[in-house]
């Protein structure tokens, strides 16, 4: 039997920190970058990895319930045992309690922004990293050469370490500091 | 979009500590920061670590809904989530007006006069006097918020600031507005 929507969803699915929960190749890519960060003495922060598809599934469906859509009309998604129009016992669909429940969801979720339904993160193809240091930096490329930096800034947004980065497979996603993913998007 | 047809004074009347005086070459690294608001609690980020109690900040939310209200620096604080080493926090007291939970706000300190909003905000940087555009738009992870010299995006980018949310969002951000 499924469940009504409500902030009981919030604490299920949360989004990983662990690399290990990254999909194929990439999940080698970013431990072998990480890797070569850490023997280079860099400092590597994650604050996210995979963000799973169910969460993104209720992130973005309470948000367009709590905006109006009729929750009749979300989709099933396997796994995610939800009930958007919290029926009540006879089964008819209580409107009010559902824009409520999606509302609820939306701030325990801490949501101001439309969420997207499907991205890297979703699909483990994306890691946020604050990575930072001090000096010169000699890393590692994937070819086995030592690089050294000296450019700044001595962070993330190093054109010289995205390089180094997208040699492993790593690649920089220009419009949010923190992202790296399979593809830079 | 709807536009002002007359000036909005947001706040006519200075608190006790207006902050510090900006010429126009200073920019505005020490007069514009970031404010967020969590279950009602207002946060606010700037770089500039020697702002007094009562000292006076304008908040703006240029997307929609439109956002204004006024607030005091109560005391020093946590910075907002996402904000980078070296900005200091302080913690607000709402003055006037209405913020939305966990929308990430321009906090000008002084006082602004709202021109016209809409597709960007046109505002009126008492602090400077400088007419500016502020522009809040979202990326891949986070919001980008921009002030321009002009209708963005066109003209001159004055001011940039990313606040990671950590959340899968659809972009909204054009090129010249999320670029570092």
């Amino acid at each position: 039997m499924s469940k009504p929507a409500g902030k009981e969803w919030i604490a299920k699915f949360p989004t990983s920190k662990s690399v290990n929960d990254l999909s194929g190749s990439f999940k080698g890519n970013v431990t072998k970058f990480l890797r070569a960060l850490q023997a280079a003495g860099a400092k590597v922060a994650i604050s996210a990895t995979l963000r799973p598809p169910e969460r993104a599934y209720l992130m973005h469906y309470s948000y367009e319930v709590s905006h109006g859509l009729d929750p009749a009309k979300v989709p099933d998604m396997k796994g995610v045992d939800i009930d958007w129009t919290c029926a009540g016992k006879d089964g008819k669909p209580d409107a009010k309690l559902a824009v409520k429940a999606a509302s609820e969801m939306v701030a325990g979720f801490g949501i101001a922004y439309r969420p997207a339904l499907k991205s890297r993160h979703s699909q483990g193809l994306a890691i946020d990293m604050t990575i930072s240091w001090t000096g010169a930096l000699t890393i590692t490329g994937s070819d086995g050469k030592a690089v050294t930096i000296t450019s700044s800034p001595r962070d993330g947004g190093n054109k010289d370490l995205q390089s180094v980065g997208a040699g492993y497979g790593v690649v920089k996603l220009k419009t949010d500091p923190p992202h790296w993913s399979s593809d830079g998007h | 979009m709807s536009t002002l047809r007359w000036l909005v004074p947001i706040a006519v009347v200075m608190a006790a500590n207006p902050g510090p005086a900006f010429g126009r070459k200073a920019g505005f690294q020490g007069l514009v920061g970031v404010a967020m608001q969590a279950a009602g609690k207002v946060c606010f980020s700037i770089n500039s670590a020697a702002l007094q109690p009562h000292t006076f900040v304008t908040i703006i939310g240029p997307g929609e809904p439109f956002q204004s209200a006024t607030a005091e620096i109560t005391r020093p604080g946590k910075n907002c989530p996402g904000m980078p080493p070296g900005t200091a926090g302080y913690k607000l007291r709402a003055v006037t007006g209405h913020l939305e939970d966990n929308t990430v706000l321009f906090g000008v300190l002084g006082t602004v006069q709202v021109l016209s909003h809409g597709d960007g905000t046109a505002v009126r940087l008492n602090a400077v006097q400088q007419t500016v555009t502020l522009r809040s738009c979202t990326s891949t992870d986070g919001v980008h918020l921009s002030i321009w010299n002009s209708p963005a995006p066109a003209g001159a980018r004055l001011w940039h600031r990313y606040v990671y949310l950590g959340q899968d969002l659809d972009a909204s951000c054009s090129a010249a507005e999320s670029a570092e």
